[in-house]
Protein backbone atom coordinates (compact mmCIF):
# COMPACT_ATOMS: atom_id res chain seq x y z
CA UNK A 1 0.00 0.00 0.00
CA UNK A 2 1.49 3.30 -1.00
CA UNK A 3 -0.08 6.74 -0.69
CA UNK A 4 2.44 9.57 -0.77
CA UNK A 5 1.42 12.89 0.71
CA UNK A 6 -1.43 14.77 -0.98
CA UNK A 7 0.16 16.67 -3.91
CA UNK A 8 -2.36 19.50 -3.52
CA UNK A 9 -1.21 20.08 0.04
CA UNK A 10 2.46 20.03 -0.96
CA UNK A 11 1.74 22.48 -3.79
CA UNK A 12 -0.17 24.73 -1.40
CA UNK A 13 2.67 24.73 1.13
CA UNK A 14 5.15 25.57 -1.65
CA UNK A 15 2.96 28.34 -3.04
CA UNK A 16 2.50 29.93 0.40
CA UNK A 17 6.18 29.74 1.38
CA UNK A 18 7.24 33.10 2.77
CA UNK A 19 3.69 34.37 3.28
CA UNK A 20 2.55 35.59 6.73
CA UNK A 21 2.03 32.62 9.09
CA UNK A 22 -1.58 33.57 9.85
CA UNK A 23 -2.56 33.36 6.18
CA UNK A 24 -0.63 30.12 5.62
CA UNK A 25 -2.16 28.51 8.68
CA UNK A 26 -5.71 29.42 7.63
CA UNK A 27 -5.25 28.21 4.06
CA UNK A 28 -3.56 24.93 5.00
CA UNK A 29 -6.01 24.15 7.79
CA UNK A 30 -8.90 24.78 5.40
CA UNK A 31 -7.42 22.44 2.82
CA UNK A 32 -6.71 19.65 5.32
CA UNK A 33 -10.22 19.93 6.76
CA UNK A 34 -11.89 19.60 3.36
CA UNK A 35 -9.58 17.11 1.62
CA UNK A 36 -10.55 13.45 1.81
CA UNK A 37 -7.06 12.29 0.93
CA UNK A 38 -5.51 14.46 3.64
CA UNK A 39 -8.02 13.16 6.18
CA UNK A 40 -6.95 9.58 5.51
CA UNK A 41 -3.27 10.38 5.60
CA UNK A 42 -3.64 12.38 8.80
CA UNK A 43 -5.43 9.45 10.44
CA UNK A 44 -2.69 7.08 9.32
CA UNK A 45 -0.01 9.38 10.73
CA UNK A 46 -1.95 9.83 13.97
CA UNK A 47 -2.18 6.04 14.36
CA UNK A 48 1.58 5.71 13.93
CA UNK A 49 2.31 8.58 16.30
CA UNK A 50 -0.06 7.29 18.97
CA UNK A 51 1.89 4.06 19.09
CA UNK A 52 5.20 5.90 19.21
CA UNK A 53 3.96 8.16 22.03
CA UNK A 54 2.96 5.21 24.18
CA UNK A 55 6.12 3.19 23.62
CA UNK A 56 8.77 2.93 26.30
CA UNK A 57 12.01 4.81 25.78
CA UNK A 58 14.83 2.64 24.46
CA UNK A 59 17.79 1.83 26.65
CA UNK A 60 20.61 4.36 26.83
CA UNK A 61 23.41 3.85 24.31
CA UNK A 62 26.19 1.62 25.61
CA UNK A 63 28.48 3.42 28.03
CA UNK A 64 26.45 6.63 28.23
CA UNK A 65 25.22 6.02 31.77
CA UNK A 66 28.80 5.45 32.98
CA UNK A 67 30.03 8.59 31.17
CA UNK A 68 27.25 10.67 32.67
CA UNK A 69 27.88 9.30 36.13
CA UNK A 70 31.60 10.04 35.82
CA UNK A 71 30.78 13.67 34.97
CA UNK A 72 28.17 14.07 37.69
CA UNK A 73 30.13 12.29 40.42
CA UNK A 74 33.83 12.23 39.55
CA UNK A 75 35.68 9.46 41.38
CA UNK A 76 37.60 10.73 44.40
CA UNK A 77 41.33 10.41 43.77
CA UNK B 1 34.82 -4.03 44.03
CA UNK B 2 31.16 -3.37 43.51
CA UNK B 3 29.90 -2.37 40.10
CA UNK B 4 27.46 0.51 39.68
CA UNK B 5 24.66 -1.85 38.73
CA UNK B 6 25.17 -3.83 41.92
CA UNK B 7 24.06 -0.82 43.93
CA UNK B 8 20.87 -1.29 45.91
CA UNK B 9 18.68 1.47 44.56
CA UNK B 10 15.64 0.57 46.64
CA UNK B 11 16.66 3.14 49.23
CA UNK B 12 15.52 5.76 46.72
CA UNK B 13 12.15 4.18 46.17
CA UNK B 14 10.34 7.49 46.27
CA UNK B 15 11.09 10.93 44.93
CA UNK B 16 11.59 12.54 48.35
CA UNK B 17 14.32 10.04 49.22
CA UNK B 18 15.96 10.50 45.85
CA UNK B 19 15.88 14.28 46.25
CA UNK B 20 17.50 14.03 49.66
CA UNK B 21 20.22 11.85 48.21
CA UNK B 22 20.84 14.21 45.30
CA UNK B 23 21.06 17.15 47.69
CA UNK B 24 23.63 15.25 49.73
CA UNK B 25 25.53 14.66 46.45
CA UNK B 26 25.33 10.89 46.91
CA UNK B 27 26.72 8.91 44.01
CA UNK B 28 24.03 6.25 44.30
CA UNK B 29 21.36 8.95 44.07
CA UNK B 30 22.92 10.22 40.85
CA UNK B 31 22.99 6.68 39.49
CA UNK B 32 19.36 6.17 40.46
CA UNK B 33 18.41 9.43 38.73
CA UNK B 34 20.23 8.34 35.56
CA UNK B 35 18.61 4.92 35.56
CA UNK B 36 15.13 6.25 36.25
CA UNK B 37 15.04 9.35 34.03
CA UNK B 38 17.96 8.78 31.64
CA UNK B 39 16.31 6.75 28.86
CA UNK B 40 13.24 8.99 28.51
CA UNK B 41 15.30 12.18 28.67
CA UNK B 42 17.86 10.83 26.20
CA UNK B 43 15.08 10.09 23.73
CA UNK B 44 13.77 13.63 24.21
CA UNK B 45 17.26 15.10 23.75
CA UNK B 46 17.85 13.02 20.62
CA UNK B 47 14.51 13.93 19.10
CA UNK B 48 15.14 17.62 19.71
CA UNK B 49 18.82 17.67 18.77
CA UNK B 50 18.53 15.28 15.84
CA UNK B 51 22.02 13.90 16.42
CA UNK B 52 23.25 11.28 18.91
CA UNK B 53 26.48 13.11 19.77
CA UNK B 54 24.67 16.38 20.39
CA UNK B 55 21.99 14.54 22.36
CA UNK B 56 24.66 13.13 24.67
CA UNK B 57 26.09 16.62 25.21
CA UNK B 58 22.60 17.94 25.88
CA UNK B 59 21.84 15.22 28.39
CA UNK B 60 25.15 15.70 30.16
CA UNK B 61 24.71 19.49 30.38
CA UNK B 62 21.12 19.09 31.52
CA UNK B 63 21.94 16.63 34.30
CA UNK B 64 24.86 18.77 35.46
CA UNK B 65 22.61 21.84 35.49
CA UNK B 66 19.93 19.90 37.33
CA UNK B 67 22.35 18.67 39.99
CA UNK B 68 23.79 22.16 40.42
CA UNK B 69 20.31 23.58 40.96
CA UNK B 70 18.84 20.72 42.93
CA UNK B 71 18.91 22.74 46.15
CA UNK B 72 16.62 25.33 44.56
CA UNK B 73 14.13 22.73 43.28
CA UNK B 74 10.94 23.63 45.13
CA UNK B 75 8.87 20.61 44.25
CA UNK B 76 6.19 22.60 42.44
CA UNK B 77 6.31 19.92 39.76
CA UNK B 78 7.67 16.38 39.85
CA UNK B 79 11.42 15.92 39.59
CA UNK B 80 10.88 14.27 36.22
CA UNK B 81 8.92 17.24 34.86
CA UNK B 82 11.58 19.61 36.17
CA UNK B 83 14.38 17.64 34.51
CA UNK B 84 12.31 17.42 31.32
CA UNK B 85 12.12 21.22 31.18
CA UNK B 86 15.86 21.52 31.71
CA UNK B 87 16.52 19.10 28.83
CA UNK B 88 14.18 21.05 26.51
CA UNK B 89 15.86 24.35 27.39
CA UNK B 90 19.34 22.88 27.05
CA UNK B 91 18.58 21.21 23.71
CA UNK B 92 17.16 24.42 22.24
CA UNK B 93 20.21 26.33 23.48
CA UNK B 94 22.48 23.83 21.73
CA UNK B 95 20.49 24.13 18.51
CA UNK B 96 20.58 27.93 18.60
CA UNK B 97 24.31 27.91 19.26
CA UNK B 98 24.87 25.49 16.39
CA UNK B 99 22.72 27.62 14.11
CA UNK B 100 24.66 30.76 15.03
CA UNK B 101 27.88 28.93 14.41
CA UNK B 102 26.67 27.79 11.00
CA UNK B 103 25.62 31.32 10.08
CA UNK B 104 28.97 32.63 11.24
CA UNK B 105 30.73 30.14 9.02
CA UNK B 106 28.37 31.10 6.20
CA UNK B 107 27.69 27.49 5.39
CA UNK B 108 24.64 26.51 3.42
CA UNK B 109 23.96 23.39 5.47
CA UNK B 110 20.81 23.29 7.59
CA UNK B 111 22.36 20.63 9.81
CA UNK B 112 19.91 18.00 8.75
CA UNK B 113 21.98 15.05 7.64
CA UNK B 114 19.34 12.51 8.61
CA UNK B 115 21.92 10.05 9.85
CA UNK B 116 20.97 9.97 13.51
CA UNK B 117 19.30 6.75 14.50
CA UNK B 118 17.66 5.31 17.54
CA UNK B 119 18.17 1.61 17.91
CA UNK B 120 15.21 0.00 19.56
CA UNK B 121 15.77 -3.12 21.52
CA UNK B 122 13.29 -5.54 22.96
CA UNK B 123 12.20 -3.97 26.21
CA UNK B 124 10.23 -5.74 28.89
CA UNK B 125 8.70 -2.42 29.91
CA UNK B 126 6.70 -2.43 26.68
CA UNK B 127 3.15 -3.58 27.31
CA UNK B 128 1.95 -6.22 24.84
CA UNK B 129 -0.33 -3.78 22.99
CA UNK B 130 2.52 -1.38 22.59
CA UNK B 131 4.75 -4.10 21.25
CA UNK B 132 2.36 -4.30 18.26
CA UNK B 133 4.42 -1.55 16.68
CA UNK B 134 7.45 -3.42 15.48
CA UNK B 135 10.89 -2.27 16.49
CA UNK B 136 11.68 -1.83 12.81
CA UNK B 137 8.74 0.47 12.21
CA UNK B 138 9.40 2.46 15.39
CA UNK B 139 12.94 3.02 14.16
CA UNK B 140 11.59 4.16 10.78
CA UNK B 141 9.26 6.66 12.41
CA UNK B 142 11.99 7.99 14.71
CA UNK B 143 14.32 8.24 11.71
CA UNK B 144 11.72 10.20 9.77
CA UNK B 145 11.31 12.58 12.72
CA UNK B 146 15.07 13.03 13.09
CA UNK B 147 15.35 13.76 9.36
CA UNK B 148 13.07 16.79 9.63
CA UNK B 149 14.81 20.20 9.48
CA UNK B 150 15.59 21.60 12.95
CA UNK B 151 12.77 24.17 12.97
CA UNK B 152 10.11 21.61 12.00
CA UNK B 153 11.46 18.84 14.21
CA UNK B 154 11.60 20.90 17.40
CA UNK B 155 8.07 22.22 16.87
CA UNK B 156 6.78 18.73 16.14
CA UNK B 157 8.51 17.06 19.08
CA UNK B 158 7.42 19.64 21.64
CA UNK B 159 3.81 19.87 20.47
CA UNK B 160 3.00 16.43 19.09
CA UNK B 161 5.19 14.06 21.07
CA UNK B 162 5.77 15.88 24.35
CA UNK B 163 2.24 17.23 24.56
CA UNK B 164 3.13 20.86 25.20
CA UNK B 165 0.37 23.35 24.45
CA UNK B 166 0.63 25.39 21.27
CA UNK B 167 1.28 28.51 23.34
CA UNK B 168 3.99 26.85 25.47
CA UNK B 169 5.75 25.28 22.49
CA UNK B 170 5.63 28.58 20.57
CA UNK B 171 7.06 30.41 23.58
CA UNK B 172 9.84 27.85 24.00
CA UNK B 173 10.82 28.29 20.37
CA UNK B 174 10.36 32.06 20.33
CA UNK B 175 7.82 32.09 17.49
CA UNK B 176 4.17 33.07 17.15
CA UNK B 177 1.47 30.46 17.57
CA UNK B 178 0.58 30.78 13.89
CA UNK B 179 4.19 30.20 12.91
CA UNK B 180 4.28 27.13 15.15
CA UNK B 181 1.12 25.76 13.54
CA UNK B 182 2.60 26.26 10.08
CA UNK B 183 5.71 24.37 11.15
CA UNK B 184 3.49 21.55 12.40
CA UNK B 185 1.64 21.41 9.07
CA UNK B 186 4.95 21.23 7.22
CA UNK B 187 6.34 18.61 9.61
CA UNK B 188 3.24 16.45 9.30
CA UNK B 189 3.26 16.72 5.51
CA UNK B 190 6.91 15.65 5.44
CA UNK B 191 6.19 12.73 7.77
CA UNK B 192 3.15 11.67 5.76
CA UNK B 193 5.39 11.57 2.72
CA UNK B 194 8.25 9.77 4.44
CA UNK B 195 6.00 7.17 6.07
CA UNK B 196 3.63 6.62 3.19
CA UNK B 197 4.91 3.08 2.64
CA UNK B 198 3.76 1.93 6.07
CA UNK B 199 0.46 0.18 6.52
CA UNK B 200 -1.88 -0.18 9.43
CA UNK B 201 -3.81 -3.41 9.38
CA UNK B 202 -6.18 -4.70 12.01
CA UNK B 203 -4.48 -2.69 14.69
CA UNK B 204 -1.09 -4.17 13.96
CA UNK B 205 1.49 -1.89 12.48
CA UNK B 206 3.66 -3.34 9.79
CA UNK B 207 6.26 -2.00 7.44
CA UNK B 208 5.08 -2.04 3.84
CA UNK B 209 8.69 -2.11 2.72
CA UNK B 210 9.19 -5.51 4.27
CA UNK B 211 5.98 -7.13 3.04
Amino acid sequence: MSHPCCPELLALLDALDGQPPDAVERAVSAHVASCERCAGEERHLDDLLAAVRSSAAPMLPTGLEARLLARLCPPIT
Amino acid sequence: MSKPWDTDLSIYADEAALLQGLRRRERDACLCMLKHYGPRLYRLALRLAGDPDVAEDVLQDAFIRGCERIDSFEGLSSLGTWLHRIVVTTALMHLRAAQSSRVARATASDGDDGTAFLEYQADERDAPDRAALSAELRAQIEQAILALPDALRTAFVLRELEGMSTAAAAAALGVSESALKVRLHRARAALRDALSHTAVEAGVFQSGASQ
